[in-house]
């Protein structure tokens, strides 16, 4: 069972933070459409799809271009009545590096990584896990890119009182990379238990994205929502440029 | 994707009862549309919210979820054993709603159409769901049901869902390739349904069958059939939500509540004023408990009446029976039994639309004759805008087929000053005519209100005129005795007078038409030495041609 409702801070984040972003990633990629008919990949859950509906209505993706992932086998049947495509059944940030059919067809042009509708946990690990399948989704949609310049990435996370291990990231990120240089926090060993220095782990390790992978970030814009004195939601939306 | 880690494990018989395999056909769902029907309507007795379902082309899968009170061990066997009726009842539910399944068959609607069929379902107060496969291929050879007693196996887990909410989720796997052919066509035709894409048609029958609620724009509709949105269920394809089939534009133009013997419906019928698409929404929908009876009739009306019924496909309507012939209801929903009520129901509704048929033949009438004065006037678009919006004209003039120019005199031409003309008519539609002279010409022809029309007799656009050349010549009308003068028109300089009693206002020829050519003999031949010998012959010729 979800330990917090992230319902309404689904809804919060596309007015402020989401929707603007959605509409811009329209603009550059499909700019003289009137549909722009953009691939999108999601994870939501069935109880709020808010996003899905915001897709449509501002004419950004049709259903038959969105792939909703859950990681649960119970929601991804309800999501299955929706209209869209449906993948999941397991954690998305296990499967973009496990699952070679995922990776190699990773052509979307916005990624919703919204981990908050994934029934988050407070066990050890997870954060970290969420943050390196950022980088395993930059992989994958660079190995896909086509012609298509630009992609939205949204990247959704709680943030609470599990320990945020900085050396788990580094070796698992560098290992992906061998020969580009190497990841390194400005906390690089001890746990990180501030949310805020949670948060900064967060942008220096977009940062070192975009200097490992040679990207451009067109915007980038954030937004933390606090549910309680010691856990928060946050959430980036960045427009990336190949 | 794997189900979730099974905490029980089993089988469920699957039974079939007595002789209900004798009324099972592949004609009693021929239509796919007809067997999800049936589903939803179980999901309706369950008294489910909202069901959902999703199309899955590619995978050959759909899927089909409703929040009702879902099922636990027990229900499921008796959702497997078929045949097991339900007894009629007229018990309300919490809801508002009566139950519509009766004949325990429905389950079987969707067996034809795919392989194997998974049901998990989750019984409300209850914290296992309960997954069952079924091959439903096997029950299913050369077009016949093949049922025979079986076991179903099944697994229970741990449900997500809190305590207090119900689902049961249908899965057909491996849907036959000729319905998904069907759904994936893309052909667009607007005349039949039948002729509409796939997708498109699929949810129009839906929208057509289904307990679902009308649009929030039909206000008048909801309001007459206590359309309670709250209590009916919501039918969603592909996250769109669908709304009972009404065509654009109706009108309601007769609604009542009657009785026959124990029957007690209401009905009302419309209309959009033109001809309504696609052809099969023509006709009544018989509906009871807001389920269809089959699709709108027209109770053979043509092939009883003696009439020829042109307008009879601008007409449609709804019948909801209230109370009664559910007894008389045929297994396969599509017709009732005949009965002395069903007799003097179809024979009422046929009057109904003979009635409804011959008042729109008249108004079509009407309107075309307002159409061609209107026509004649400085601003034609105006004054029919204004006729439109009150009421007098509801007909659109691209519905009535006017004919643009014609050598044959059309049946309601007449040889009178378009004022008269145009006074009659309005008479004819029961509006109010006041006539007004001004001294000065109005700006306007004329003004409406409420139900009453003021002229302004004065006005250019009451002046008949013909023109020939730059010139332009007053029409007046009057009558003399063509063994003295005998032509049919006298020309002055800038009017023309014409002998309504002339031989040749009586022949077919388009009244227009002789009217221009008299002017034109008249004009071109003026200054011509012979001009009355000329004109003489030339009227001649024309009257004992076309006369």
């Amino acid at each position: 069972m979800a330990l917090y409702d992230f319902s309404s801070i689904k809804n919060d984040l596309i007015s402020s933070l989401w929707k603007k972003n959605i509409m811009d990633i329209g603009n550059y990629i499909a700019k003289r459409r009137f549909h722009k008919q953009l691939k999108t990949l999601t994870l939501t859950h069935p109880r709020n799809m808010a996003e899905i509906k915001q897709l449509e209505e501002d004419k950004i993706s049709k259903r038959r271009d969105i792939v909703g992932w859950n990681c649960e086998y119970q929601p991804c049947m309800r999501l299955e009545t929706e209209g869209i495509k449906v993948k999941g059944g397991t954690k998305f940030e296990h499967s973009i590096y496990l699952d070679s059919s995922l990776k190699n067809n990773f052509n979307f042009d916005i990624i919703n990584l919204d981990y908050t509708s994934q029934n988050p946990q407070k066990i050890n690990g997870r954060f970290e896990d969420e943050l390196l399948s950022l980088e395993h989704v930059i992989i994958s949609r660079k190995r896909c890119l086509n012609d298509k310049k630009y992609s939205l990435i949204l990247f959704t996370t709680m943030i609470n009182t599990c320990d945020v291990k900085p050396k788990i990231i580094v070796s698992a990120s560098n290992k992906l990379n061998p020969h580009s240089k190497p990841l390194a926090f400005s906390q690089n060993t001890n746990p990180i238990v501030n949310p805020i220095d949670k948060i900064d782990t967060i942008s220096e390790y977009y940062n070192h994205m975009l200097e490992r992978y040679k990207l451009k970030y067109i915007s980038f814009e954030d937004k933390t929502i606090k549910l309680d004195n010691t856990t928060f939601v946050y959430s980036v939306a960045s427009i990336i440029e190949w | 994707m794997s189900s979730s880690i099974p905490i029980e494990r089993g089988t469920i018989p699957f039974r079939v009862q007595g002789d209900v395999v004798s009324h099972l056909s592949i004609g009693l769902y021929r239509n796919f549309s007809r067997s999800i029907k049936e589903l939803i309507s179980n999901a309706h007795d369950a008294k489910a919210n909202e069901i959902r379902i999703g199309l899955h082309f590619d995978e050959r899968k759909i899927v089909i979820r409703d929040d009702g009170d879902g099922m636990d061990k027990n229900d499921l066997a008796r959702l497997l054993n078929i045949g097991e009726t339900t007894q009629i009842s007229d018990t309300i539910n919490e809801l508002g709603r009566k139950r519509i399944g009766t004949f325990g068959i429905g389950v079987l609607s969707v067996f034809p159409y795919s392989e194997t069929i998974k049901v998990i379902t989750k019984k409300k107060k209850q914290k296992l769901a309960y997954e069952v496969t079924i091959n439903s291929e096997s029950f299913f050879k050369d077009i016949k049901f093949d049922i025979y007693d079986a076991e179903a196996e099944y697994i229970a887990y741990e449900s997500d869902l809190d305590i207090d909410e119900g689902e049961t989720i249908i899965v057909l796997n491996n849907v036959a390739e000729h319905i998904i052919k069907d759904l994936e066509d893309k052909r667009g035709g607007f005349s039949s349904i039948e002729d509409y894409d796939g997708l498109t048609k699929f949810k129009w029958y839906l929208s057509q069958y289904c307990p679902i609620r009308f649009n929030d724009k039909q206000k008048k509709l909801k309001k007459f059939f206590n359309d309670d949105d709250i209590n009916k269920i919501r039918v969603y394809v592909d996250g769109e939500e669908l709304f009972r089939n009404v065509p654009e534009n109706v009108e309601i133009i007769e609604k009542k509540e009657m009785k026959f013997g124990d029957v007690i419906l209401k009905y009302v019928i419309m209309s959009p004023m033109k001809s309504i698409r696609p052809k099969e929404s023509r006709g009544f929908q018989v509906r009871l408990r807001d389920v269809a009876i089959g699709l709108p009739r027209d109770f053979d009306v043509i092939k009883l009446s003696s009439f020829v019924l042109g307008k009879l496909n601008w007409l449609c309507g709804e019948v909801h029976i209230l109370e009664g012939l559910e007894e008389h209801l045929m297994v396969d929903r599509d017709n009732f039994f005949y009965v002395d009520e069903i007799y003097a129901i179809e024979e009422y509704f046929r009057k109904r639309l003979i009635f409804w048929e011959n008042k729109i033949q008249n108004m079509a009438k009407n309107s075309k004759e307002l159409y061609e004065i209107i026509n004649n006037f400085n601003e034609p678009q105006i004054v029919i805008k204004e006729f439109k919006s009150s009421g007098i004209i509801k007909i659109d003039k691209e519905q009535l087929r006017i004919p643009k120019k014609s050598l044959k005199r059309r049946k309601y031409q007449k040889l009178q000053p378009t004022l008269d003309i145009f006074i009659n008519t309005l008479t004819k539609n029961n509006m109010q005519v006041e006539i007004k002279t001004e001294k000065t010409i109005s700006t306007k022809s004329l003004e409406i209100t409420k139900n009453k029309i003021t002229i302004y007799a004065d006005h250019p656009d009451f002046k008949d005129y013909l023109q020939y050349g730059d010139n332009e010549y007053i029409v007046e009308y009057s009558s003399w005795d063509i063994n003295k003068i005998p032509s049919i028109c006298k020309l002055s300089k800038n009017e023309i007078i014409f002998n309504t009693q002339h031989p040749i206002f009586d022949s077919d020829l388009n009244l227009d038409l002789i009217k221009n050519l008299s002017l034109g003999f008249h004009v071109i031949l003026k200054n011509e030495k012979n001009k009355s010998i000329l004109l003489k012959e030339i009227e001649n010729l024309l009257t004992s041609t076309f006369t």
